[in-house]
């Protein structure tokens, strides 16, 4: 554009050349970025003078009762409300937190009585008695409550009840060896809230203070707390369900933290200098099995040419950015009975072994639907998976389903293979019993595999209380499961999250059993020296 | 002027005949001089068909052939997704996927329509004509992109066997929305019809005894397909909009199938990484054709409907 061509656009008075007009426009521009960037840190420091850390989530559960689910999207909302009665300590040992003791165990294994602190108070001021657990007891194994933990504690527990105010007494049906494990994991909330889906009161270092159902969640510390006043004045929840948005909240210094990192956007997320990534094996699994009561998957050949023609690599590098490990089988590299030297299976996909094994199959079908979750990062596994077995001539339909309609899938049988991402630190610690449900015959989740040494170890890695014992048997049930092709995830994801360097460090060995812990994290201005 | 002949073999002056729908849209002569929109229209459209048809002949869209996401190359027109695919090959097979979709949708939409509308105004303010319309009220009662997420989240999104017919999640779209387009094309027809109903040619045609079907088939349906062909080219518009709005909101084919809607989709969140072409040039094609056909729509409104009103002929 000439000047008179400018003047012409902006009137006679305009004294600027082209030249001067367009330096003028960059310079401004310039320096709005610089203002922009200087904008981010300093709208961060003021946020971060009300001392409350913000956190942002994929999703949030509408029932907010933390006795009614052990999945991360409700128990990361929960973890700074509710404590439970042992605690994990750094090196994954299960240690008192609420329980003043170890538990005293019958010698016929079938009476625990479990001692609790004195003078430990909810965060409305009412102390923690042995009613307070009873009420929690009795609302996991009421089969009408909707709890989760019925599948864990359904057949086991007989009774339980109050010896005294300060000590609890659990009869069970037949020695338990996982109890110890779910006294580890289930939160212990108020006897008032336990069947409440609406609140939530334990004993923690925040009380929830007020929440929009799907959207935010408002907590603020508790004085009274047992453990000492924390560092943060609060913590707040906010529910993004888009990854992009997610992240872009995290770069603009709107939230300090990011709970589940988009895998796909993972590689910007690790080179920007004001954000720290951290990246642990955790039990966080690819719900990965087939249906073995009927074709195609009946055919032992069939199931292993489609293992041995999986794309692993593909699946570490397309989909998750490189923030996972190979896959075999059902037991990943955080979770007890992990076998590192079982490795049947190539990274890249062995085709021409695959298609022999399918040449030897008798089954006449060459397709199969695979039914996954809605997330992006199943429905991305799902095409590079699908394009891998394209390879050897299996069509595969691909049929995405929400959460509701893939679970009765799932109980009904009427699939072909299942996949879906799931997480089981907050139910298991640093292991996932639930994910090898499918194997043993007898379970209601039985994908039809009926193999009588793996139904009886898994009874022993239910029963045992010797930890020795329950790994060596799940080391046998995950090589028998790799070896029959019955479960064999791609991949075995990290568990990764994001947070602004003005955000203490996470403790990482809390992170590998799904612990985010964000009640013991602090804000740091001016950043953090990792 | 054409003549219609009784049963009796008498002649009798019929309305005067256009020329056949297909000369007078090819006529360049009646396309208004200074419709250089129109022109842009016809271009548009037919970069759009040219890519959904011939752009399916350049790469396979399935194939994971790059090691990640890639900028436009030589090799790659459109560049490469995250997981290494073609994204021309996937746009143009998304482009053929939306536009079998939306042409199906159409085609189907205006197969109920016509007759319904018709029927409607041959029998203005009968029984049958407010019994079809208070019918297409109610379907009409909900928006249509409203109406056909509400009939896809009742059935799912995937395949339904219904005895020895399969029902994938194509014919279900097409079938969806085709359902919400009824009501809009049946509404016209039954008025383009009325229009008709009040032409001597007609009331001469039942004085002489012809049929009612004959009527309807052999002599309104001809006269109401002008204005029916310049709505279809506007509802294919529509439907290229819906379709991808229905994928977008995972609505629509599973994949690996591309569609437009779930390539842009898919792209949201790689614009963070700087990956612009991703969700741009998908977008960029359906913006061709949504614009393309609303053009060509006034274009043909202008060649078929403005011309004759005009008495070009």
């Amino acid at each position: 554009m000439s000047t008179e061509r400018l003047r012409s656009v902006v009137g006679e008075g305009f004294p600027l050349s082209r030249r001067g007009f367009l330096g003028i426009t960059a310079v401004t521009v310039a320096a709005a970025t610089g203002c922009a960037s200087t904008s981010v840190a300093s709208r961060i420091e003021e946020r971060h003078r009300d001392g409350i850390l913000r956190i942002a989530v994929a999703s949030a559960p509408s029932n907010i009762n933390p006795l009614d689910s052990g999945s991360e999207v409700t128990r990361w909302i929960a973890e700074p409300v509710v404590e439970t009665l042992y605690a994990y300590d750094d090196r994954q040992r299960s240690v008192p937190l609420l329980a003043a003791g170890e538990p005293e165990v019958s010698a016929d294994g079938l009476t625990w009585r479990i001692p609790l602190r004195s003078g430990i108070t909810f965060q409305n001021g009412d102390e923690l008695t042995a009613n307070d657990v009873v009420a929690t007891l009795a609302h996991v194994n009421d089969l009408g409550s909707g709890s989760e933990w019925i599948t864990y504690l359904l057949g086991y527990v007989q009774s339980y009840g109050a010896d005294d105010a300060y000590t609890v007494r659990i009869e069970l049906t037949k020695p338990y060896g996982l109890m110890r494990s779910h006294l580890t994991n289930l939160p212990i909330v108020h006897r008032d809230y336990a069947k409440r889906k609406d609140a939530m009161m334990g004993t923690g270092p925040f009380r929830l203070e007020s929440f929009t159902p799907g959207q935010t969640f408002k907590m603020v510390a508790y004085d009274g707390y047992h453990g000492g006043k924390p560092d943060l004045t609060g913590i707040e929840y906010t529910v993004f369900q888009d990854g992009a948005t997610r992240l872009i909240s995290l770069r603009q210094g709107k939230v300090d933290l990011l709970t589940s990192v988009p895998y796909h956007n993972i590689g910007s997320v690790r080179a920007n200098p004001d954000l720290h990534v951290d990246e642990v094996e955790g039990p966080n699994d690819i719900l990965s099995y087939v249906a073995v009561m009927r074709e195609p998957f009946s055919d032992p050949w069939f199931r292993k040419a489609v293992a041995a023609a999986t794309d692993r690599h593909g699946v570490l590098s397309k989909v998750f950015g490189g923030a996972a490990v190979i896959g075999q089988g059902p037991i990943g590299p955080a979770e007890m009975g992990w076998d590192p030297d079982l490795q049947p299976y190539p990274d890249e996909p062995d085709l021409d072994h695959a298609r022999e094994l399918l040449d030897q199959a008798t089954t006449e079908r060459r397709d199969f639907t695979l039914t996954i979750g809605t997330n992006h990062t199943s429905r991305d596994m799902a095409q590079v998976l699908a394009a891998g077995w394209a390879k050897i001539g299996i069509d595969v339909t691909i049929q995405q389903l929400a959460g509701g309609p893939w679970s009765n899938k799932m109980l009904d049988r009427s699939y072909d293979m299942l996949m879906n991402v799931f997480q089981s630190g907050f139910t298991s610690g640093p292991a996932n019993y639930m994910a090898l449900a499918p194997a043993q015959s007898t379970s209601v989740l039985s994908c039809g595999f009926v193999n009588q040494e793996v139904d009886e170890l898994m009874d022993t890695v239910w029963r045992t209380s010797d930890d020795e014992v329950r790994a060596a048997s799940l080391r046998r049930i995950n090589e028998i499961l790799v070896e029959e092709a019955v479960m064999f995830p791609p991949v075995y994801p990290k568990i990764v999250v994001a947070r602004l360097a003005t955000v203490s460090p996470l403790n990482l060995d809390q992170l590998r059993i799904s612990r985010v812990a964000p009640q013991n994290l602090s804000l740091v201005p001016g950043g953090t020296d990792e | 002027m054409t003549t219609v002949m009784s049963p009796t073999a008498a002649p009798v002056p019929a309305r005067p005949a256009s020329r056949p729908l297909v000369l007078r849209i090819v006529d360049v002569r009646r396309w208004p001089i200074h419709g250089v929109t129109n022109w842009f229209g016809v271009g548009c459209v037919v970069a759009f068909l040219l890519i959904a048809t011939v752009g399916q002949l350049i790469g396979d869209p399935t194939l994971l052939d790059a090691p990640g996401a890639e900028p436009p190359s030589a090799e790659y027109w459109f560049g490469t997704d995250t997981l290494g695919r073609d994204v021309f090959a996937r746009t143009a097979e998304g482009a053929w996927n939306s536009l079998t979709i939306s042409l199906g949708t159409v085609l189907l939409s205006l197969s109920v329509a016509m007759p319904l509308g018709m029927l409607a105004g041959y029998h203005y303010n009968g029984r049958l004509d407010n019994a079809i319309m208070r019918g297409l009220e109610t379907v009409q009662a909900l928006p249509m992109f409203v109406f056909v997420m509400f009939v896809l989240t009742l059935t799912g999104t995937g395949t339904i066997e219904i005895g020895p017919v399969t029902f994938g999640m194509r014919t279900r779209l097409i079938v969806c929305l085709a359902l919400g387009f009824v009501p809009f094309f049946a509404r016209i027809v039954r008025a383009a019809t009325l229009v008709e109903m009040q032409d001597d040619y007609v009331a001469m045609l039942q004085v002489l005894g012809v049929g009612r079907t004959r009527i309807l088939l052999s002599e309104i349906s001809v006269n109401v397909l002008p204005p029916m062909v310049v709505q279809a080219c506007l509802a294919m518009a529509i439907a290229i909009f819906a379709e991808g709005g229905l994928s977008f909101l995972g609505f629509g084919l599973a994949p690996p199938e591309p569609t437009l809607g779930n390539l842009i989709a898919d792209a949201g969140s790689q614009i963070l990484e700087g990956a612009w072409w991703y969700a741009t040039l998908p977008g960029a094609v359906m913006v061709l054709g949504i614009l393309g056909f609303n053009l060509l729509g006034d274009a043909l409104s202008d060649a078929l409907l403005g011309g004759s009103e005009g008495g070009a002929e």
